[in-house]
């Protein structure tokens, strides 16, 4: 599903060159629920700059379902992530002056769904969700954790191949984050979608299938837990 | 992405920060009110040089002259105004007779000439082709025009020409009769019933000792009053060319005046007047008459000229007005840009979410031309009351003010046309989309990156 080769990535800080990735070979499957652990430093948050296509590679390639994101221009970056990527925020970006369900439905408009049909798709994830009783509630009338979940439907509105998430709990008291952690993994898993989640939380990773543990731009482990108990380690 | 929703986005934006927007359409509403205010008054100038002008005369008319002050320019002879005739778009040409010999003209009417009636040739009395009094445009309101069996001296009236013969034994203002409706609203009948009377035209000799020459009217038609016309229209008469000629020819005669030129001298005309099919065409007429080396004179040569004038006018007019639109336009691009900075997170955002390019400049340039519609309609809906109050004030204050027919004309500062309602919406819509047209551009370049960033 994602195939990274070769990927490195220089910053330009004044004069100095800081490699904030150095030859990154990665490679996630369908369906495959993977966090990326590391420090504040490490590396991960570009990592997944890289991946989402955010951000231009200095070298190597980010190619996902086959095509190379990292030499797409930006309009076919667009229509790509329209059909293939959705996105989970730290801080969950939601437009403040949207109720949830437009929230939700918001990825949808881009694609030119229709304002009813979107909406009720919305309106059926949030359900599912057990945001029904605050569908057209404000994101400031929310807490942070049913925010966060609204920030998930909207994820997951699209039907997308791969998402991708930014410290989703980042802002969650330690509860919420189990909730909402235990509801990443099953709708995912049920959606049969592959999931790419970045954290600084070791613990965390843990509950994921696959971890990719980054230290100064590199991957220094790469665990991947076939069933419970049985660990196959990757040192690189 | 639908337009439908574009426009809600960009609607809900500018509903956001309704502050804001409405300061910002404030200076929108004032620029746009200043150029169609200003616009309007132009067009309140034209408006006012047309209807001068109408009142002056006939809009389609032309008057050739040629009063023999130069030795180069041709005389204007019958061979030229048959070749006028022939022009295209020419409905008439006729000559108005003048004559240098003939003097006042008295007719007298009534039971045994009691009443007098005073007027000239070339005024009063107009004299032209037979066959063009028709084409002219003298509109009967009672009798004929003349035919080809009519006797010499055939004349038509005008419509207030019986009233114009009055007593001159008596003392005004009991020597004649008003034509209007007294307090009572009855109009009295005149001393002289044209159909009826005998009327017997006498030019009055020049010399002391001249001999007067007498000739016996018939009236058998009155044209309407028109001053677009002439006088005549009014209290004279016209009649066939040819009875004037006979009648200098006789009063030349009996008086032994000596005629400069030989006998068989073609005769020339000081005056003639050519009758166009449309006002589009004068100016074509006019040329090719000017071509055969004649001065022409026309209410719509005036006409031209003025506008002229006022499109000047009208344009420094509204390179004032522009001058407050441009100060709005610049506080459009503010607004934007600010709209803009503030909203970077979540330009990134949408652009995570898979908003394409095109859609978000689009949006910013809905908005910022939604600003310019906003101000531009209630702008133009000012401005309609502002002139609305300008012509009311105009008028109360300027008094009633008369044309040449004596109707009251309304005195109008400012007009606006449809024209210039729509005109001022999408000129203000347009500069708003221009003003956000540099912001959405930065926006578009705005980092995905930023919807990433704690900050």
């Amino acid at each position: 599903m994602i195939k990274v080769k070769n990927l490195r990535k220089v910053y330009k800080v004044g004069n100095e060159k800081v490699v904030a990735l150095d030859n990154i070979n990665l490679e996630i499957e369908k369906g495959e629920f993977c966090c990326i652990v590391g420090t504040s430093g490490s590396g991960k948050s570009t990592l997944l700059n890289q991946l989402a296509g955010l951000e231009k590679p200095t070298k190597g390639s980010v190619v996902i379902k086959g095509e190379n994101v990292s030499k797409m221009n930006e309009k076919k970056l667009a229509v790509f992530r329209q059909n293939n990527i959705g996105f989970i925020f730290q801080s969950y970006n939601l437009m403040p002056t949207m109720t949830a369900v437009e929230n939700v439905a918001f990825p949808l408009m881009f694609k030119g769904v229709k304002k009813a049909v979107r909406e009720k798709k919305a309106r059926a994830i949030l359900k599912e969700m057990q945001l029904k009783d605050r569908m057209n509630h404000k994101p400031t009338e929310l807490s942070g954790g049913q925010q966060q979940r609204v920030g998930i439907a909207r994820a997951f509105v699209g039907e997308p191949a791969v998402i991708f998430a930014d410290e989703p709990t980042g802002n969650l008291d330690s509860r919420t984050t189990e909730q909402v952690m235990d509801m990443l993994m099953e709708i995912s898993e049920k959606n049969n979608i592959t999931f790419v989640m970045v954290t600084h939380d070791p613990e965390l990773a843990k509950k994921a299938k696959r971890v990719v543990t980054l230290v100064d731009g590199k991957i220094i482990h790469d665990t991947k837990q076939e069933s419970e108990g049985n660990i196959d380690e990757q040192k690189q | 992405m639908r337009i439908s929703d574009l426009l809600k986005l960009s609607a809900d934006n500018l509903k956001r920060r309704k502050g804001r927007t409405i300061l910002t359409v404030l200076g929108v509403i004032i620029g746009t009110c200043s150029i169609v205010m200003m616009m309007s008054i132009g067009e309140a100038i034209t408006k006012s040089n047309e209807d001068m002008i109408a009142s002056m005369g006939d809009l389609t008319q032309i008057t050739v002259y040629n009063w023999n002050d130069s030795p180069d320019q041709e005389p204007i002879t019958d061979k030229v105004i048959a070749q006028i005739q022939a022009m295209e778009n020419v409905k008439v040409a006729t000559p108005i007779y003048q004559s240098q010999y003939l003097n006042t003209i008295i007719i007298n009417g009534g039971s045994s000439g009691k009443y007098e009636w005073n007027g000239w040739v070339g005024d009063s009395i107009v004299g032209m082709y037979r066959e063009a009094i028709d084409d002219y445009g003298y509109e009967l309101i009672d009798g004929r025009y003349l035919n080809d069996s009519d006797k010499a001296f055939t004349v038509i009236a005008g419509e207030k020409a019986a009233y114009e013969f009055y007593n001159p034994k008596r003392q005004w203002p009991h020597n004649r009769v008003d034509p209007y409706p007294d307090e009572n609203g009855v109009v009295k009948d005149p001393f002289v019933d044209l159909s009826k009377d005998k009327l017997v035209l006498k030019v009055q000799p020049m010399e002391e000792n001249g001999k007067a020459v007498e000739r016996t009217l018939k009236v058998v038609g009155t044209v309407k009053e028109d001053w677009n016309k002439g006088y005549e229209t009014y209290a004279g008469f016209i009649m066939d060319m040819e009875d004037l000629i006979e009648l200098e020819e006789e009063y030349i005669k009996v008086n032994k005046i000596r005629v400069t030129g030989g006998k068989n001298k073609e005769r020339t005309y000081n005056r003639a007047v050519v009758k166009v099919t449309d006002m589009k065409y004068v100016e074509d007429v006019i040329a090719a008459i000017e071509e055969m080396g004649y001065n022409t004179s026309s209410p719509t040569s005036w006409l031209d000229e003025m506008e002229k004038q006022t499109q000047t006018i009208q344009l420094i007019l509204a390179g004032l007005g522009s001058i407050s639109l441009l100060v709005a336009a610049i506080s459009i691009a503010n607004t934007m840009t600010m709209a803009i900075y503030e909203r970077r997170r979540e330009i990134g955002i949408m652009k995570v979410l898979g908003c394409e390019i095109k859609n978000i400049r689009a949006m910013f340039l809905m908005e910022s031309a939604g600003i310019g519609f906003l101000g531009g309609v209630v702008g133009v809906g000012i401005s309609y009351l502002l002139s609305f109050v300008l012509n009311h004030v105009a008028t109360s204050m300027m008094g009633p003010s008369y044309d040449m027919n004596g109707e009251i004309m309304k005195t109008y500062i400012s007009i606006i046309p449809v024209w210039l309602a729509f005109a001022g919406v999408a000129f203000s819509s347009f500069i708003g989309m221009l003003s956000g047209y540099v912001p959405a551009n930065k926006a578009v370049k705005i980092s995905a990156l930023t919807a990433i960033k704690n900050d």
